[in-house]
């Protein structure tokens, strides 16, 4: 059934009664065109673009434990493409515009809200950086605004602008475009618009092993039985390397946590997404009213999904040090995600050295903004057995020939990205 | 957590610096696949890992750390080479 | 309104000691001992605030941090703090208190139609409409979120003051009821130093509300108190069990407006772990279960027996298990008309307080509740009947639940025990903690007693928990005709749960996401067991299968303020300054952050000369005569032993082998994959001593890179490194007179071009202080860098400009300095920004002549990539009009306008300078081809988001006396 507000209406003088299930739970089948590892938000989203772009239908996506479990629905939902190498700026660009269309797409509102990103910049040699991405983001056609400090002050007064400021606020760079989205949504309208399709989710269906015929994959063991398949992709992030050593693969990649924090429901308090600059953190307002925290990975690596109080501390000293008034504001939860933190900051979005096998991984911090465009470029990967010309440097090996995507230049060092 | 240096004793994290895997050696020889291993793989069990911590805010020994990355356990710290496995 | 009746023999307040406090901008008044919420019942006010979503009345239900109704807003201006649980604060003269989340009053809330449309409103609506046209969802979602949120919180700063605080023991035990203190005295018995700490500023747990246990209760806490090895922690709620035995708890502190500290972090590091938390009652689900009256039985006990306030008269209670018959005997007592609906068979409890003259109905249910705004009638079903009962206040308790959030931290799952119609740990034991008492599904006073004891021998109490507390599982209730509500904060009723079923939401998470139950406030701690009850029933599976959704800390919400402490402010991190700082702050100096340094970034001559006029005048001051710039905070490593020149040659990409003692050396390092990581200088000081510099950014990370290689990578060479960057202060001096000031800041030493040369080293005094002297030069002019002891900084500093005086020797600042060195082509971090290589800057050569064996970076310095001549590489860049000027972060086009994006760009400005000795604008930069492709050629250096665009010929970065001469000189 359609969602709109007609039909929400008419259900509800039927006491809800008539709504069918998002999505279907059917049993796996024993043979697949394409099975997708993972159902978060960029397996689902490969699974419904494989379906919608390229009519491949016979598809199935593998979920250990339940759609969207993973860091689509524990991540603070910032949303941008404020990037400055090509190959980031066009992928987080297209995915920006996929954005500013996924509701109607999917026909499910994902709350995308374009309030708009700034970072902020406290030294001349921060604002010169700055300067530098915002120009590259103009000349690759994105939206990009340079403030300076009275500009900043205006557009959002509530900082510390005091004398008593550690790191005075020089100025930021602005993207109106950029914003938050409802995260569960994401991945349970990509769920259910891949289901409308033709595709089967398959929960509490954990891969144990993997079939191959010498270097041709065949399909995968599970919890839930063998499956078999020609083509497989993976799109399990910090669970990646967990797989790819079943299959003698070594990656550039290392699993940390990174904590979120949630504070209890306010009325508006900050209507756009900010974030430190003299320090890690960054702040949005869900639109249920929980101010949404991050900050900086635990710097261990980890699978727990829950960190420790070192890291809580630092976050919410650099929250105290850019807004002040957040003092009185109490944290409701807080907890981890796995992030699958790759040796140039990058994503890795390629076929691999085994035939039908395709990885889609290295996601850092970026993964939920790059959700729609990741699903789109990974259908196209594995439907046509090469890159989109968006991910076609996402590759496996410019590791080792030095086509690095290094945002940070900060070398490879995975916890330093 | 808390991770015992062997020179100073049981501390809190906060003392320490992650330094990441500790199996990694720098290649002697000018091997394509070794220098990879070396700069650009990494091990990233779930389970116990073995990985280098800095006492960066203490006697700024390095130490390798036995430790479960699924539940935070540390199993073991000792010096590099104190290790017969090593 | 007329005051509650108040029950005199209360022991938990003060009636000697009366209290006033507003609510709502009405003053009332209550006792010492009071809570906000047993103050105003008392005062008869029931209706304390509004729901989340329908803007349903609400009041208190229960008596403790569970609360999801009554909360408010507590205080004003910036001290006001939203979402505040009435429940929770201790009453204290002054307390303003007021309702939230509704409007115009409490009593009349527009937004109370909501509850008119809650058909519509259900779970998930919003995922289904509001997408049409695609541009309006910015405006209905600033309706929406004008709608949502629960409390307004402040803009201002908070003026009030938190503390962080380490604590040590053996055992923590987490709060003190029977269980807890029992626990606490026995473990203190055996010489354990133990931590007790309770989230209510009274101890006691359940014990306070019973007044058969008051004596004992008193006993066990006059014994605590003279325990020395026993710390105890009242109003210090343990929010989070972190890895290790590390704790987090936060001590409330206010008991007035404007205490300070208002709150103190705890961060506890224990053995072990003994967790007494208690359990927490659970509600009926039944229809209108949130009018204003109907409460938690044990809430009903707290306050008509601790706070001593009799909130009514009529009193219907409503339960599945026998825990609230003691309450209708305590009732009966004060002649309240007692009537219970028990929704169990007949049962001998049941007789015996009918002897007491207390109605009794077993088999019953309570299907609704009605009245406005607060309760005037229940009714109730008994074997198809149903009958109307008036009261004015209804206690239920749908059975208990145990309270593990600090175990499900660390990773225990909770599981469901049919017998005791609860969730419960099958194991009480860890390694690192043991559960006892209620928390641990043991109901009764003596049990939990012995299971505290039995804790301090480390022995699990298993046997203990049993269904002393006989309970029926009764859901909700199904013939209700209201609104039956399951997560009352959030509004999420049974209609929700059931909803989100069907539509396919059936995993615990999926219904917890999508009802938003379990996500307000209170974590769900009222809703959590009967929403996966109804949840089984709706999947038709065992509540095991349906499984629980992990508790995340905080137990209860900590404000933020309090994690921070006092690292706010001018003292988020800290400051690092110079040796000389002190006169740069004294003489004018317009001070800088670099990192956690402060520099010195220009010297203005009057009020009003701005950094531009005042970085060029520096500039020409030091090409033409001669100046000092404080250079301390680069980084300075000695490195010491035999094979201290072999450990250095592998560092630096050029050779260090052959350096002399007493030579300084220009360095370039690289990182392991290729690309240059630092610069610097490095001199042999002595056989077997070198001083190396690095860039003040990296001093730290080169630092560690160089242990990293001494203790891991290259344990074998002899070799030791430490950091000496704050033990040397740094003065550069600079300018074709700094050998004349040189000359007379020396106590002795010849500084001769013969005797110092180019890049020469020389160990000396200066006014009698040790000082080193580096014949090396950052401007391309004669110059020279000393190095003195860092408290001898600021002297040695005024020294140089008192013997310098007669050269017209001048400071100057960072900014001069980096001009300086834009015009000599020399690179910094702007250029070295983690993605350039020796080639991208010009030092090919430098890698070409590369023989060693081992350096860091030998096998990814070369590789194809790298010698990609599409690589931006550094050139200088000179505006073809004099008078514009470059901006750093440009973008460089080989055309003047951008017609179409996107556009690939040529590459970008690092760093910009107007030269006053050439009279030029000039900038450095890095573009596709570099010199070789764009010598001579013009370039359009873009900054569309100022909407400007430079003309420059492309030229050498060596601006200025490309020979060197002058520093040679």
């Amino acid at each position: 059934m359609r969602y709109s507000g007609f039909n929400l209406i008419k259900n509800a003088l039927s006491g809800h009664k008539n709504w069918q299930p998002a999505w279907r739970d059917p049993e796996p089948k024993s043979d697949y065109d394409v099975l997708i590892i993972g159902g978060g938000g960029h397996g689902l989203a490969t699974a419904y673009y494989l379906a919608r772009n390229h009519g491949i239908t016979n598809v199935a996506v593998l979920e250990k434990g339940y759609l969207g479990g993973g860091n689509v629905g524990r991540n603070t939902t910032i949303v941008r493409s404020n990037y400055m190498l090509k190959a980031n700026a066009h992928f987080y660009e297209h995915s920006l515009k996929l954005w500013e269309g996924l509701s109607q797409d999917l026909n499910y509102n994902v709350m995308f809200s374009q309030r708009g990103v700034l970072n902020l910049a406290h030294t001349p040699g921060q604002m010169d950086a700055y300067a530098r991405r915002a120009n590259a983001m103009r000349l690759n056609g994105i939206d990009a605004e340079l403030l300076d400090r009275e500009q900043t002050r205006q557009f959002i007064p509530m900082l510390d602008y005091s004398e008593n400021a550690r790191f005075p606020i020089a100025g930021g760079l602005l993207q109106p475009r950029g914003g938050t989205a409802r995260h569960d949504a994401v991945a349970w309208g990509f769920a259910r618009g891949a289901d409308l399709r033709g595709v089967d989710m398959i929960q509490n269906c954990e891969v144990t092993g993997f079939l191959r015929d010498g270097n041709t994959i065949q399909g995968v063991e599970t919890t839930r039985g063998t499956i078999r398949a020609k083509k497989i992709g993976l799109a399990v992030a910090g669970n990646t390397t967990t797989l790819t050593e079943k299959l003698g693969m070594r990656l550039p990649i290392e699993s940390h946590v990174l904590q979120a924090f949630v504070t209890e429901g306010l009325k508006p308090f900050i209507d756009t997404v900010v974030t430190f600059g003299a320090g890690h953190f960054y702040i949005s307002q869900s639109d249920k009213g929980g101010l949404v925290l991050g900050g900086d990975l635990d710097y261990y690596n980890s699978y727990a999904q829950r960190g420790n109080l070192p890291t809580v501390e630092h976050v919410l000293e650099c929250g105290m040090a850019m807004l002040p008034s957040l003092s009185r504001i109490r944290i409701l939860r807080h907890w981890g995600g796995v992030m699958d933190m790759s040796m140039d900051g990058s994503p890795i979005i390629t076929k691999t050295s085994i035939k039908g096998l395709y990885l889609n991984c290295g996601w850092c911090y970026g993964g939920f903004k790059a959700t729609p465009a990741s699903g789109w470029v990974f259908a196209h990967t594995i439907a046509n057995d090469q890159p989109h010309e968006y991910n076609a440097a996402f590759t496996l090996d410019r590791f080792e020939k030095g086509y690095l995507i290094d945002e940070r230049g900060a070398g490879p060092v995975p916890k330093a990205h | 957590m808390k991770i015992k240096c062997p020179y100073c004793g049981v501390r809190d994290q906060g003392e320490f610096s992650y330094e990441g895997d500790a199996t990694i050696k720098r290649p002697q020889t000018d091997d394509a696949d070794a220098w990879r291993e070396y700069v650009y793989s990494r091990n990233n069990p779930r389970g116990p890992h073995k990985e280098l911590w800095s006492h960066i805010a203490g006697c700024r020994a390095w130490i390798v750390v036995e430790r479960n990355t699924l539940t935070h356990e540390v199993y073991n710290s000792y010096l590099p080479g104190e290790n017969k496995d090593d | 309104m007329t005051e509650a009746k108040r029950n005199p023999n209360a022991t938990g307040v003060n009636f000697d000691k009366s209290i006033r406090f507003s609510f709502d901008g009405k003053t009332y008044s209550g006792y010492e001992g009071d809570t906000l919420a047993s103050a105003l019942l008392a005062n008869n006010v029931k209706l304390i605030g509004r729901s989340f979503k329908y803007h349903r009345p609400r009041g208190v239900i229960s008596a403790g941090s569970e609360e999801p109704n009554a909360i408010v807003e507590l205080g004003s201006g910036a001290r006001l703090e939203p979402n505040t649980r009435a429940t929770m604060i201790d009453l204290f003269d002054g307390l303003q208190a007021s309702s939230q989340n509704r409007w115009p009053s409490l009593k009349f809330d527009i937004s109370s139609v909501n509850n008119l449309f809650s058909k519509f409103l259900v779970a998930g609506f919003y995922y289904k409409t509001f997408m049409w046209p695609a541009k309006a969802w910015m405006f209905y979602e600033s309706i929406i979120r004008k709608a949502a949120g629960l409390g307004k919180a402040t803009r201002e700063f908070d003026p009030d003051r938190y503390d962080r605080v380490n604590a040590f023991c053996d055992v923590l035990v987490v709060g003190a009821g029977p269980a807890g203190i029992s626990a606490a005295l026995a473990l203190a018995e055996q010489g354990k130093k133990v931590i007790i700490a309770d989230e209510h500023s009274r101890l006691g747990g359940m014990a306070r509300f019973d007044p058969e246990q008051t004596q004992w209760l008193d006993e066990q806490l006059q014994k605590l108190d003279q325990l020395d090895d026993v710390i105890v922690m009242p109003a210090t709620t343990v929010f989070g069990a972190y890895d290790d035995g590390a704790y987090g708890a936060v001590e409330q502190l206010r008991n007035s407006n404007n205490f300070s500290p208002r709150l103190r972090y705890w961060r506890i590091t224990a053995a072990k772990a003994v967790y007494a938390t208690g359990a927490l009652e659970r509600p009926l689900v039944f229809g209108n279960n949130d009018l204003p009256g109907v409460m938690l039985a044990y809430a009903l006990k707290a306050y008509v027996n601790y706070y001593g306030v009799i909130p009514g008269q009529n009193i219907t209670i409503f339960a599945n298990n026998d825990s609230v018959y003691s309450l209708a005997k305590d009732l009966d007592q004060l002649e309240c008309n007692v009537t219970i609906v028990d929704s169990r068979a007949e049962h001998e409890l049941a007789e015996k307080v009918r002897q007491l003259g207390v109605q009794v109905y077993c088999n019953a249910m309570v299907i609704d509740a009605r009245g406005w705004q607060r309760v005037e009638k229940v009714v109730i079903q008994q074997q198809g009947l149903e009958f109307d009962q008036s009261c004015d206040i209804l206690a239920m308790s749908g059975g208990w639940t145990p309270t593990l959030h600090l175990q499900s931290h660390r990773g225990s799952k909770p599981s469901f025990d049919d017998e005791l119609v609860t969730l419960n740990l099958s194991t009480l034991k860890t390694d690192y903690s043991i559960t006892i008492g209620s928390a641990a599904g043991i109901w009764l006073h003596q049990d939990c007693i012995r299971s505290g004891e039995m804790a301090a021998d480390d022995e699990s109490a298993e046997a203990l928990t049993s269904n002393s507390n006989r309970t029926e599982a009764l859901w909700y209730v199904p013939q209700s005709n209201y609104k039956q509500v399951v997560d009352y904060q959030n509004d999420v009723a049974l209609p929700d749960i059931q909803l989100a079923e069907r539509e396919g939401f059936r995993s615990v998470e999926h219904t917890k996401r999508y009802t938003t139950l379990g996500m307000a406030t209170d974590q769900g701690k009222t809703a959590n067991v009967n929403a996966l009850a109804i949840l089984a029933e709706a999947r038709g599976c065992s509540m095991q299968e349906v499984g629980t959704t992990t508790f995340r800390p905080p137990y209860t919400p900590v404000a933020i303020g309090a994690f921070t402490g006092r690292s706010v402010g001018y003292h988020f991190t800290p400051v690092r300054r110079t040796g000389i700082h002190h006169w740069h702050e004294l003489n004018g100096g317009i001070m800088l952050n670099v990192g956690q340094w402060q520099r010195p970034h220009y010297y203005p001559m009057s009020p009003t000369e701005t950094l531009g006029q005042a970085y060029v005048r520096e500039m020409k001051h030091v090409r033409s005569k001669v100046g000092i710039v404080d250079v301390s905070t680069l980084g300075k490593i000695c490195i010491q032993g035999p094979d201290a020149g072999e450990l250095v040659n592998r560092v630096y990409l050029n050779r260090f082998d052959t350096l002399k003692v007493g030579k300084v050396r220009y360095g370039v390092m690289l990182r392991e994959d290729g690309f240059v990581y630092d610069d610097g200088t490095t001199t042999r000081i002595a056989e077997n001593e070198y001083l190396m510099t690095t860039t003040t950014a990296n001093a730290a990370s080169v630092m560690l890179f160089l242990e990293y290689l001494t203790q891991i990578v290259w344990p074998e060479l002899k070799v030791h490194v430490f950091s000496v960057t704050d033990q040397w202060a740094g003065i550069a001096l600079a300018g074709p007179d700094s050998r004349k000031v040189l000359e007379q800041v020396v106590d002795q030493a010849d500084v001769s071009n013969e005797a110092l040369p180019f890049m020469g080293y020389l160990q000396t005094t200066i006014g009698g202080v040790d000082a080193r002297i580096y014949r090396i030069s950052f401007s391309g002019e004669l110059a020279y860098e000393v190095n003195v002891p860092a408290d001898y900084g600021e002297s040695v500093w005024q020294y140089f400009l008192d013997k310098g005086r007669e050269f017209d020797l001048k400071p100057y600042g960072t900014e001069s300095m980096g001009a300086l060195r834009i015009e000599k082509g020399h690179v910094v971090g702007a250029e070295l920004d983690g993605r350039t290589t020796v080639q991208d800057i010009g030092f090919g050569k430098m890698l070409e002549n590369c023989k060693k064996p081992i350096f860091i970076g030998q096998h990814y310095a070369r590789r194809e990539a790298f010698d990609d001549t599409d690589r931006p590489q550094l050139v200088g860049l000179v505006a073809t009009d004099k008078t514009k000027a470059f901006k750093n972060g440009a973008q460089l086009l080989a055309q003047a306008e951008i017609t179409l994006t996107p556009v690939d760009s040529l590459g970008h400005v690092t760093s910009m300078t107007y030269s006053p000795e050439l009279d030029e604008n000039l900038a450095l930069a890095f573009i596709v081809g570099g010199l070789e492709r764009w010598r001579d050629k013009t370039v359009y250096a873009h900054y569309p988001v100022r909407d400007q665009v430079v003309e420059a010929r492309v030229v050498s970065p060596h601006f200025l006396d490309p020979q060197g001469e002058r520093l040679h000189g």
